[in-house]
This record gives structure tokens, C-alpha cells and sequence, in this order.
């Protein structure tokens, strides 16, 4: 890593900060509904997802609402900002050809304004515990550190799928596709005890696996990770963003000549 | 040399041609089972060294596809170059499709806001600019519509008016050095004139070679993406006038293999591109004929270090 680089990510911050709030605003700004569409959204697939695991397949997880919320919250921050980043710099085709910056602020302000919607389905949640009289663990408060390593996947993945998909156009599409199926396989509508253990150890390779189990834990269960899942959720996040980081300044110029 | 603000050194920039590029996973995966075709490239930029002192305008001309935005697009930064060497001191603002980085959901005053800092500008100097910025666009009733609102001519302007309180140290222009209708063209000139008094480096890339003449003090001919020729600026628009513009391939292959002739016999190399539209140009000229490059060459510097 180029500390030159890194020095210029960080003297444009504010390009960064304005990039992301001005994408949040763009998303609501020709709305009806607006503002409201950031609670609407996880409430509709919530609903729709309630109804059928809880009636339909008799799911007996306690406080089953809750369960669904935070793991769908947390995976939308993740799906959503890795989806996102995958089509930012194709996008904005026209500006990296005729301005120069360093366009690493693209993704980086895409997985930020994924990060700030989730901060806004974030109040959807408190709603919930305020409106079902639930009692929140103590150890809640310890969400935002499930936040560190969630970051660090959903950027590590984003800046080569960025860059990836300029080169190569169809990449966004196989995003999506995988980004469908691993919501399935991340213990989000389920908990991972209704596989055999083989199975879960298998499904626990995952690092989003991980970081769900962890929120769950956090705000309903009342329980801390172990400190092995704590180690392979950091290390791993560590290595796929250092890998991302890597690829994608390697990326970066040859695929300007492809936009 | 201190004053040397821009140095090229051996510029290639290649290109993988479009037609045989895949662009998608799939086609690739196929591609390779089937078996791998050797892909085509194109140098858009060969062998290009100049530098470029402080204050100094710069003229760049040549046909259509001669490289001119490629070679620009390199001096920014914005495309790596192949091969070669680049060095630029001081802060480089490109003009080069002015409002191409304007976002059409955005109002005038949030795409300011946005341009500015893409440019570099800092954000509190954008926020107290934006009033100057919309009385120069003489947009102040628009400040609050969104760009895609705005006819061609309101978004060039809104875009110059931007990109010129970036404060440059090099300014890099593709064509672009006045816009909107002909009052706003003249003050758009103006403001132009302003900024190359203040000691402004400008790189100038125009088919108008009448600007070439009264603007510039050095000049390149581009051809081919090889540097034709640099020098006075009335010697290269010229040369470009007499050889490349009426017919861009300009060499008429029986004399260009003539002279390719000569040369391998008495320099014992292929003609390089210099030479090459030289002898045209002087050949066009009246100046010379065929017959005399025989001697020409055997005159030249290198002929006479290799033969002693
Ligand atoms: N990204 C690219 N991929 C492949 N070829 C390219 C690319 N960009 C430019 N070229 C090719 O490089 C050559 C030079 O293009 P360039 O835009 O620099 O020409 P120019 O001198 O600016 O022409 P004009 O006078 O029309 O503006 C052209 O043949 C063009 O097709
Ligand atoms: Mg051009």
C-alpha cells in the first residue's frame, strides 16, 4: 500500500462524504413517499418473510421479528453496498475520464451510503423494541463492533467488483446472482443449529455468517462471540480487503482504458 | 532546468483494439476454451517526448484520430501511458469535455458543489465561490434547477465557470476555450486571456490553427499518433496545412518508398516520421525535389557520426 495513495484518499474526504449524502438524497429525492421508502423497504420484505417462515414453516426462534430484522438489516448493508459498488465507476464514466482523482473515493462513498441507509433501518429496529416493550441485552451496545469487520468485507468486495466490471460488464450481473443465493446460505431467516454440524461448519467459513450470529447475539440473545470467531471474522476481513485493495490499484488503470 | 513544468520522456500508450476485445466473463470463458486469439492493439501514442516550460502556451494540431485527446488525457494523469516517462510540477485542471462530469439530477448549485471539489478546489472556497460562480454563468435564476433542465449552451457555461476558479498552475484545454453563445464566448475569451497573463502553463489542443498563430508560442504537429514536428508555431501550421490536412495519409506511397530506399542505404534505417513529413513538406514546397534527398541525407549529423 502507497502511503501517498492512502494520503490522497484521505485529503478527499469530503469529495467522499458529499459523493455518498448527495447519492443518499438522489435515491428519495423523486419519491412520493421520499425518506420513508429506507423504513418501508426492510419492513415489506420483513412482513413477507415473517408470514411465511413463522406460519408457513413454523420457525421457533424467540422474538422471530427481531431475529429477521437485524440479520436483514445487516446483510442489506453488505448485499446493497457490494451491488452498488459494482456499477459506481462504470457510472460515472464521463467524470473519470475527464477529471482526475483518485477513484477509489467511488466505491469507497458507495459502501457509504449503504452504511448510512442501514443507519436509518437502524431506527426501524429501535421502533420495534420500543413498540413490543422488548428488552434489550446490555451487551447490545456492543453492535458497532460488528460493524468494523462488516465494513471491511462489504469495501474489500467492492473495489475490484468496481473495477472488475468496467473490464468485464456482465460482472455485476454474477454479483447479483451470488449476492441472491448467499442470503440464503447466511443464517439470516434461520439459525445455523438446524443444519448437522458438518453442514454448519461448512456454512461457518462464511465471515457474513459470522457477523450476522454475532448481531443476533448482541441484541437478542444476550450472548458474546467466542474468541475464535472473533480472530477468523477480523482476520479474514482483514485479508479480503487487503486482497481487494490490491487488486483493485492494480486494476484501476488498465481499466480506464476500457471505459 | 527548473522551469520545466512538463516533461515527456518516450510516450507510448496502446490500445487492445474494441472489435476482438471481450468484454463480458462469458465471452472470455468461451474465448479461452476455444482457443486463445492473439489480441490486436493500436499505439495511439508513439515515441512522444517534448517538455513544456512555466507560462508557456503550447499548441497541439493534428487530423482527426492523431492522438491529440489521448496525449492530453496522459499529461493529467488520467490515462497511465504504456511505456515512458511523465513528469508534471504544480496543479493540472483539464478542460477537456467541460460538464461531462455534471450529474443531470443535480441543481446547478449542488453540481458546482460536487465539479468543484472533483476538480480539487477546496469545499469552503466552493461554498463562498458559488454566487461569483452563477453571476459569470449569468445562471442566477437557474441556481436551484436541475442541470438536465439546461440547454447545451447553459451547461457549457455553468461548467467554465466552475473549472475556472480551480486556480491552475497548468490548464489543459481539448477545443474548448470558449463556449456558449457570442457574448459569452467573447467573455469566456477574456477570462481565458486573464488567466494566461498570470503565468498560466496551457496546453491548447484546437483545429482553429488562426488561434494556433495569435496564441500560442510553441506548437506540436501530431500525426499518428508520432510527434510530426515542434517548433514556431508558423512553421507547423504550415507543414500541417501543406502535408497532413488536405490528405491525412499523406504520403503517396511510391515517393515514401523512395525515400525508405535512401534511407536504409545511407542511414541503414527505416524513415522515422520527422524525416519523413519534412521531406514532404519541402517536396510540396518546391523546395527540393526527390532527387536531393540522397544528399540531404548523407549531410545530416548522423550520417556523418557513424561515417566519421
Ligand atoms: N479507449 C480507447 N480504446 C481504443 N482506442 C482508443 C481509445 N481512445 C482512443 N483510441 C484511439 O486512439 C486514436 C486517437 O484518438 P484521440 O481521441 O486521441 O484522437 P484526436 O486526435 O483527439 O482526434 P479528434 O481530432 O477527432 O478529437 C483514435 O484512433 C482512437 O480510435
Ligand atoms: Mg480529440
Amino acid at each position: 500500500m502507497s502511503w501517498f495513495y492512502l494520503k490522497s484518499v484521505y485529503d478527499n474526504r469530503s469529495l467522499i462524504w458529499l459523493l455518498a449524502v448527495t447519492d443518499l438524497r438522489l435515491r428519495y429525492r423523486n419519491s412520493v413517499l421520499g425518506f420513508f421508502w429506507s423504513i418501508l423497504e426492510p419492513l415489506l420484505m420483513l412482513t413477507v418473510l415473517y408470514v411465511v417462515f413463522s406460519f408457513i414453516l413454523r420457525s421457533n426462534i424467540q422474538n422471530y421479528p427481531l431475529f429477521l430484522l437485524t440479520g436483514l438489516i445487516v446483510w442489506n448493508a453488505f448485499s446493497r453496498g457490494t451491488v452498488m459498488s459494482s456499477n459506481c465507476i462504470l457510472a460515472r464514466g464521463g467524470i473519470v475520464l475527464n477529471a482526475f482523482f483518485p477513484r477509489i473515493v467511488l466505491p469507497i462513498s458507495a459502501v457509504i451510503t449503504s452504511f448510512l441507509m442501514m443507519f436509518f433501518e437502524m431506527l426501524v429496529y429501535i421502533a420495534f423494541v420500543i413498540i413490543f416493550h422488548f428488552q434489550s441485552p446490555p451487551v447490545a451496545i456492543l453492535v458497532p463492533f460488528s460493524l468494523i469487520p462488516l465494513f471491511l468485507l462489504t469495501l474489500g468486495i467492492s473495489l475490484p467488483l468496481s473495477t472488475l466490471n468496467v473490464i468485464y460488464r456482465d460482472i455485476s450481473y454474477i454479483w447479483n446472482v451470488i449476492v441472491q443465493a448467499g442470503f440464503f446460505l447466511t443464517p439470516i431467516i434461520y439459525t445455523i443449529d438446524i443444519f448437522p454440524k458438518n453442514i454448519q461448519s461448512i456454512i461457518m467459513l462464511n465471515p457474513m455468517a459470522h457477523v450476522i450470529n454475532w448481531v443476533h447475539d448482541f441484541t437478542l440473545f444476550n450472548k458474546i462471540p467466542t474468541f475464535g470467531s472473533i480472530i477468523f471474522t477480523f482476520g479474514v476481513s482483514i485479508i479480503v480487503f487487503v486482497i481487494g485493495y490490491t487488486v483493485f490499484r492494480r486494476l484501476e488503470d488498465t481499466m480506464v482504458d476500457k471505459l | 532546468m527548473s522551469d520545466v513544468v512538463i516533461e515527456l520522456k518516450n510516450i507510448y500508450k496502446t490500445f487492445k483494439l474494441n472489435y476482438k476485445e471481450k468484454t463480458t466473463v462469458y465471452e472470455t470463458l468461451v474465448t479461452t476454451v476455444k482457443k486463445k486469439s492473439p489480441s490486436q492493439t493500436f499505439n495511439a501514442l508513439s515515441n512522444i517526448s517534448f517538455s513544456v516550460k512555466k507560462g508557456e502556451m503550447l499548441g497541439i494540431i493534428g487530423h482527426n484520430g492523431s492522438g491529440k485527446s489521448t496525449l492530453l488525457k496522459v499529461i493529467c494523469h488520467i490515462l497511465p501511458p504504456s511505456q515512458g516517462s511523465i513528469k508534471t510540477k504544480g496543479k493540472i485542471i483539464p478542460f477537456l469535455q467541460l460538464g461531462s462530469g455534471f450529474n443531470g439530477d443535480l441543481t446547478a448549485i449542488e453540481n458546482i458543489k460536487m465539479y468543484g471539489m472533483i476538480l480539487g478546489i477546496q469545499k469552503n472556497k466552493i461554498a463562498k465561490k458559488i454566487p461569483e460562480i452563477l453571476e459569470y454563468a449569468e445562471l442566477e435564476s437557474f441556481k436551484d434547477t436541475k442541470v438536465k433542465h439546461f440547454s447545451s449552451g447553459m451547461f457549457a457555461r455553468l461548467a467554465f465557470a466552475t473549472a475556472i476558479q480551480s486556480e491552475p498552475d497548468i490548464l489543459v484545454i481539448d477545443e474548448t476555450l470558449s463556449v456558449g453563445d457570442l457574448a459569452f464566448q467573447q467573455k469566456s475569451f477574456n477570462t481565458f486571456l486573464d488567466i494566461k497573463k498570470q503565468n498560466t502553463t496551457i496546453i491548447y489542443v484546437t483545429h482553429n490553427l488562426d488561434d494556433v498563430l495569435r496564441l500560442c508560442d510553441r506548437a506540436i504537429l501530431l500525426y499518428k499518433g508520432f510527434v510530426g514536428d515542434v517548433g514556431d508555431p508558423k512553421l507547423i501550421v504550415d507543414k500541417y496545412k501543406t502535408v497532413v490536412e488536405k490528405s491525412p495519409d499523406y504520403i503517396e506511397e511510391s515517393l515514401a518508398k523512395e525515400i525508405g530506399v535512401y534511407y536504409q542505404k545511407i542511414l541503414k534505417r527505416p524513415p522515422d516520421v520527422i524525416g519523413m513529413l519534412d521531406h514532404f513538406y519541402r517536396i510540396k514546397k518546391g523546395e527540393i525535389s526527390l532527387n536531393d534527398i540522397p544528399s540531404i541525407l548523407k549531410n545530416s549529423e548522423e550520417y556523418v557520426s557513424i561515417h566519421g
